[in-house]
Parts: structure tokens; C-alpha cells; sequence
């Protein structure tokens, strides 16, 4: 897009016959003809399109200069696309009979080529003599890269490293608490009234914790029960030495895995206990608050 | 010295072998270094931005890419930790100002008699130049013709489209060479 300075400061020169005497009488316009290389290459072109008494001299200076620059613009960003793509035969042809005709484009061309020249001498360049010693150094003092590893670190610093990561772990831990206890929001009444008869039904095969209970029970029977008649399909069908020995280590393993599973199990328990009594305890410090209207004061819970 | 080819390379420092590693280093520092040249504003910065870019390549060597797109992707490593670098010191890229003295020699001054005639102050003039070149048209000059990707490369370097990189590029050169004509100018004068 145009910039409408430039568009003034060309209007104005150009009314004025393309006589610099205009920029004495506007500072405005000398101002801007001073920091504008477009205007400054402007006023030059149009100049040489005319003589002294304004008079075109270079018709196709004169056209140009007052048709707008383009062409320079266009043969210039055409020359430089060559490095990237040949341009078609039409395309060098105009670029050619511009270039004839505009010494300005034939000297930022020629430049154009020596910088292309240089411009990879950039690209290496020598860190010293010590550099290399430097890197290793510093990589020697680092640990080989697990990718395993260091993908799920990475993932893992990723997720907590997040400025919502601690949104997400009160949501969660909320939603935790609204799936076993109930609205965390609603008055401790309310909440307390829910686990209430909750808690009550521990002992009963209805209630939650009852029936958590009753599973890690079922769970405890089946693997004691397991461990006692795994053998028996194992060593009636083997020959007697292959036999005996897969009868004592499918015995070790047998016995390897129902430890471990009871040892979850007992965890489980004592786990349900723990909630258990951590639930009760929570009851006993807000009965003072539970009451039902009509009664005769605090409601018994026992 | 005979240096070994790129995929070899790869694959041996991939699996852990410091000796490939110390060869890596030494075939890719100038490039490298060059790289930090352009984003740092002196040497002692330009050095430890180039170690930092080998460093976060050594930690990542098991995921590096092969060897045909080994060398667009380095860059863009490079890039992104060259600009991590910049936002860590909250200075906007450009912040080189490199007095001509400590522009860095050209890597092997033996290559040829024209790198032997290319003076320090012509190769500060061009550095000068193309850092008032805007940052998108200079880092596609940067990565197109001083360190020779191929457009569609450049393109993927910076995620921008090939068409953008193209027009990028032939504006850059225009301007830089009219920049460079204009400096000259105005020295003469």
C-alpha cells in the first residue's frame, strides 16, 4: 500500500513541473524527501525525464516517473526470484529491456549479484579453537538420554508445568469428593445427613463400604481357595522327575502370587477401616450442628 | 581427514558413541556458530548461545531426524532455542551490534582466493544491512543464501508457506543489495 506522503510530496512535485525550488518553500516536503529513498529515486527519475523548462526529454523516464515506479520495483524482485526459479523467456526479455534503459536497477542488480556472492560466507563461521572441547565438556557432564525415560519426564514436567495444572487437581479432587460424600458446597448438614445412614450400613451388605467389604473378602476366599487346588491338574498329568519339579515351582509360584494378593488384600481392609473410621469421626465433629426441626434437640445418631 | 557421511553419523551418535559426537561437533560448529552469530550480540554470547544448541541437540540425539531432513531440522532446533534465548533476555532480535573488530574470520581462510579477498569490513557491511532487513525476510535470507536451504526447507523451518518464503526472499535480496549500494553511497560521499 502507498504510503499518502509519498503520494503528496509526488503530487505536489509533480504540479510544480518537477522544480526542487518547491521543497525550499515546503519543509514539510523537504522533510519528508530527506527520509523517503523512495521519493529521493522518484524525484530523481522524474528529473531526468525533463529538461530545465520541464520539457520531457527521456519519454520513457517521463512516462514513468509519472505512471508510478513500479517497473523498477517489478525488474528488481524478478531478477532476485531468479535464484530461486529461471524466469520464463518473457519475463527476462522485460527485465533486460528495463535494465538497458535503468542505470539505477543495473547498479542495485550488479550489487545484487556480489551480495549473493557473500552472503554464504556468513553461514561458517570459526568458533576457536577451544570450542568443540567446550561442548564435549559440557554434554560429557550429561547423562545419556533414556528415551523412554525421558519422554514420559518430559510429558509428565509438561502436564504439571501447566498454569491450569492446579485448576485441574482441585477439579478432580472435587469431583472425587462429590462422588463419595456428596455436594462439598451444600451446608455441612446436608452432607453429613447423606453419609450418615452411609456409614451406619457398613455392616450391611447394602451400603457402600459394606459392600467394598464384602468384596475384599470374596476377594480373600478365592485367592486362599486358589492356592489349594491349583496343584492337583498340574502334577497328575506330567511325567514323575518333570512332574515333581513343575509341582514345586508351580507350588513357589502359586504361593509367591497368593502372598502378594493377600498382602493387597490386607491393605484393602485395612484401608475400608481407615474410611471407615475417618468417616465416623468426621459424623462426631458435626453432630453438635445436625438437627431436625419438631425435635426435641440434637438428633441421635447411635 | 576424511569426514564421514551425515547418515553414519546419525546413526552412531544416535546409539551413544562419543566419538561420533565429538565428530558431529566438529562438522557442524561453524554452521552453528554462524547461526548464533546472527541471533547474539557478541562473540562470548554467540559462543554460549552455540553451546546451549549442541547441548539441547545431545539431549535429544536419541529423536533425531534422518539424514536427509537432518540438516532443515537442526536449523529449526537452533532457531527455536536462539529465540528462546532472546525472549529469556527480553531483548527483540536484532541486539548484534558487532564492532568490526570482532566480526568473526571466515572458517577456513584457505578455501580459495575469493574467500581470501572478502575483506571483514564488506562481511560487517552485509551483517549490518541485513539486520535492518525485517526479522521474517532476514532469517529467510538467512536460511535460503547464507546457509543454503532449499525454499521448501526455509518453509518448514519457519511454518510458513512456500510462496511467502519466495516472495521473502526476492524482496530481502533487492533490499539488502540497494542497502548495501546505499551505504556505500553515502561512505563515498
Amino acid at each position: 500500500m502507498r504510503n499518502p506522503d509519498c503520494d503528496a510530496f509526488q503530487q505536489t512535485v509533480f504540479e510544480a513541473g518537477g522544480d526542487a525550488a518547491v521543497l525550499r518553500d515546503r519543509p514539510d516536503l523537504a522533510a519528508h524527501h530527506a527520509g523517503c529513498a523512495d521519493c529521493q529515486r522518484w524525484l530523481e527519475a522524474f528529473s531526468r525525464g525533463l529538461d530545465e523548462a520541464g520539457r520531457i526529454v527521456d519519454l520513457t523516464a517521463g512516462v514513468m516517473a509519472r505512471t508510478g515506479r513500479a517497473a523498477c520495483g517489478r525488474a528488481r524482485e524478478l531478477t532476485a526470484a531468479a535464484a530461486d526459479a529461471p524466469l520464463t523467456a518473457i519475463e527476462q526479455a522485460l527485465v533486460d529491456a528495463h535494465l538497458e534503459a535503468c542505470a539505477e536497477c543495473r547498479a542495485i542488480v550488479t550489487e545484487m549479484a556480489v551480495v549473493s556472492a557473500l552472503l554464504p560466507a556468513l553461514g561458517v563461521v570459526d568458533p576457536g579453537p577451544t570450542f568443540t572441547a567446550r561442548v564435549l565438556a559440557a554434554t560429557s557432564r550429561r547423562p545419556a538420554p533414556a528415551r523412554w525415560a525421558a519422554h514420559w519426564r518430559n510429558a509428565w514436567a509438561g502436564l504439571v508445568g501447566r498454569p491450569r495444572f492446579a485448576w485441574e487437581a482441585a477439579y478432580v479432587a472435587t469431583l472425587c469428593w462429590v462422588l463419595v460424600l456428596g455436594n462439598p458446597l451444600g451446608a455441612w448438614e446436608w452432607t453429613a445427613a447423606r453419609v450418615e445412614p452411609l456409614v451406619e450400613q457398613v455392616g450391611a451388605p447394602s451400603g457402600a463400604l459394606g459392600v467394598f467389604d464384602a468384596r475384599v473378602q470374596a476377594l480373600r476366599e478365592r485367592v486362599s481357595g486358589g492356592a489349594a487346588d491349583s496343584t492337583s491338574g498340574v502334577t497328575g498329568n506330567l511325567g514323575a522327575t518333570w512332574a515333581a519339579w513343575a509341582s514345586r515351582t508351580w507350588n513357589a509360584l502359586v504361593k509367591s502370587v497368593s502372598d502378594g494378593l493377600a498382602r493387597i488384600v490386607a491393605a484393602l481392609e485395612s484401608a475400608a477401616a481407615w474410611i471407615r473410621q475417618w468417616a465416623l469421626d468426621l459424623l462426631a465433629s458435626v453432630r453438635p450442628a445436625v438437627t431436625e426441626p419438631g425435635d426435641d434437640g440434637v438428633r441421635s445418631r447411635q | 581427514m576424511e569426514t564421514p557421511d551425515l547418515a553414519s553419523l546419525i546413526a552412531r551418535c544416535r546409539a551413544g558413541d562419543e566419538l561420533a559426537w565429538e565428530a558431529f561437533v566438529h562438522q557442524f560448529q561453524g554452521r552453528i556458530y554462524g547461526l548464533a552469530c546472527t541471533y547474539a550480540s557478541d562473540r562470548d554470547e554467540a559462543a554460549d548461545l552455540a553451546q546451549e544448541i549442541f547441548v539441547r541437540l545431545f539431549e535429544t540425539r536419541t529423536r533425531w531426524a534422518p539424514a536427509a531432513e537432518f540438516v532443515p531440522w537442526m536449523f529449526k532446533v537452533a532457531r527455536n532455542r536462539a529465540i528462546d534465548d532472546l525472549r529469556r533476555r527480553k531483548v527483540r532480535w536484532p541486539a548484534m551490534a558487532v564492532p568490526a573488530d570482532e566480526v568473526p574470520e571466515l572458517a577456513d581462510p584457505g578455501a580459495g582466493p575469493e574467500a581470501r579477498a572478502i575483506d571483514r569490513s564488506r562481511l560487517e557491511r552485509l551483517r549490518a544491512a541485513m539486520r535492518r532487513l525485517s526479522d521474517l525476510s532476514r532469517e529467510v535470507l538467512l536460511l535460503r543464501d547464507v546457509q543454503g536451504l532449499s525454499v521448501a526447507e526455509v518453509a518448514g523451518v519457519l511454518g510458513v508457506p512456500v510462496g511467502t518464503v519466495k516472495s521473502r526472499a526476492s524482496r530481502a535480496r533487492a533490499e539488502l543489495a540497494e542497502q548495501v549500494l546505499a551505504d556505500r553511497g553515502r561512505r563515498e560521499s
